[in-house]
């Protein structure tokens, strides 16, 4: 029987969705090379492994199909696309996010970006209009019902429209990091050599740095405490701060020892 | 039957290819048995085609190096590819018209020979052939390929299997070749 089934030939073609799934193939869960094939092919044909149609497909078809797969081992384009899915959605300005999106961008990041590209799309896609004065004006995040989005850019989002996006939002993230260094590292004086340390010192170092690493889960949280002044109340205001001048704020309050 | 003459001595052997599939899995798996020594694996095979131990165990060293010689150098000819096998009863189709590995199929394959590297032909013949009388989920089903992988080692000759070995072979090799240019 001849194969007529159509694959994508490029990343262009792929949808979040399939690059997900392409992305969170484990080949140790695999028991042969047909097997990953065969899993990659009903990913990008939008079918399942048990589907029916590879019951009557010739191996050596399935092969042919493979052959167009290697894009599969290259990047993505880093285009990045300012208006995506039929100009429904901008891409917001890195420099006015608000800090409760960073927070949550630095969540689905540290999660694993590929895993989370439909979430993080959420976050750095958003519904435009003008306003009166002719002014871009973007769907606040909070109206968004975030599980309905993600899961609309999982299935009508190409790979290649959010792909750049995202690794430009990683340059821009690093450089903010970078300019706000102090503000990121934690007490802890690095600069030591375990080799010169007493047996009692190693072990306090370790203690210290177990702590830091539980307290590190939460280190958003305790920031937001500290920066409220611990007033609960403050809380939901101070995500709604921008984040560039929230960190220029906390960078002179410490500057000025304040 | 094959038939080595050493020092006007005559070796009767079964044909490997005549022993049934469950015979020929242990023939195979004694001769790639890599903790015994070649010698004994060849003793060893040699008892299982039907020559009796006591002559091996009579022959100096030259004799039984020619006769593994003379064996290793019969070629297994392989057949036409079979359509229909009857057995118990029930009829079992490994084609329609033309043989190919469906893609399913020779993932299970694969799977069946990872599982037990040294007895899986009766496996392979058993996701080939397919119960004329059963829909195509119950042939997937664990339990039957099982059972019909024992009935088929137990009444089909390895000279059947044998063009679906070789052909499973180039393509497991095609397979490799497609999975390194992807990568």
């Amino acid at each position: 029987m001849k194969s007529k089934v159509s694959i994508p030939k490029n990343w262009d073609e792929v949808y979040i969705d399939q690059f997900i799934e392409l992305d969170s193939i484990d080949l140790e869960q695999f028991e042969s090379v047909s097997a990953v094939q065969l899993e990659r092919l009903s990913i990008l044909t939008d079918t399942s492994a048990d589907d029916d149609l590879w019951d009557d497909m010739d191996i050596r078809d399935m092969n042919k199909l493979v052959t167009d797969l290697k894009f599969l081992s290259t990047k993505p384009s880093n285009t990045v696309y300012n208006k995506i899915i039929d100009d429904d959605f901008m891409l917001i300005d890195f420099n006015k996010l608000k800090f409760g999106e960073f927070i949550d961008l630095e969540f689905y990041i540290k999660e694993g970006e590929n895993k989370s590209i439909d979430k993080i799309a959420t976050i750095l896609f958003r519904k435009y209009k003008s306003g009166d004065w002719g002014e871009i004006i973007l769907e606040p995040y909070g109206a968004i019902d975030f599980n309905a989005r993600s899961e609309f850019f999982r299935n009508n989002g190409k790979l290649t429209e959010i792909y750049g996006a995202i690794n430009s939002y990683k340059e821009w993230r690093e450089s903010f990091i970078k300019t706000y260094k102090s503000l990121f590292e934690g007490d802890i004086e690095d600069d030591y050599n375990p080799e010169e340390m007493s047996e009692e010192e190693l072990e306090e170092l370790k203690k210290i740095e177990a702590e830091e690493e539980k307290l590190a889960e939460f280190g958003w949280q305790r920031m937001l405490i500290s920066i409220s002044g611990g007033d609960f109340l403050k809380l939901e205001d101070y995500l709604e701060i921008g984040v560039v001048f929230l960190f220029n704020m906390l960078s002179v309050k410490t500057a000025l020892k304040m | 039957m094959l038939k080595f003459r050493i020092k006007d001595e005559e070796f009767s052997f079964t044909n490997a290819e005549e022993l049934i599939i469950k015979d020929y899995e242990n023939l195979a798996a004694v001769l790639n048995d890599p903790s015994v020594d070649e010698i004994d694996r060849f003793f060893q095979a040699f008892v299982l085609l039907g020559v009796d131990g006591d002559i091996l165990d009579g022959l100096d060293g030259f004799s039984f190096l020619k006769i593994i010689k003379e064996f290793k150098d019969v070629e297994m000819p392989v057949g036409e590819f079979t359509q229909f096998l009857e057995i118990g009863g029930r009829t079992y189709q490994s084609f329609d018209e033309e043989f190919f590995f469906s893609v399913k199929d020779m993932k299970m394959i694969e799977a069946a020979v990872k599982k037990n590297p040294s007895h899986f032909i009766g496996e392979v013949m058993a996701i080939i052939f397919k119960d004329v009388e059963l829909t195509k989920t119950e042939h997937q089903d664990d339990a039957h390929i099982k059972h019909k992988a024992k009935l088929i080692r137990e009444n089909v000759q390895y000279k059947v299997a044998l063009p679906f070995i070789a052909s499973f072979s180039k393509q497991m090799i095609d397979n490799l070749e497609s999975y390194k240019n992807e990568e």
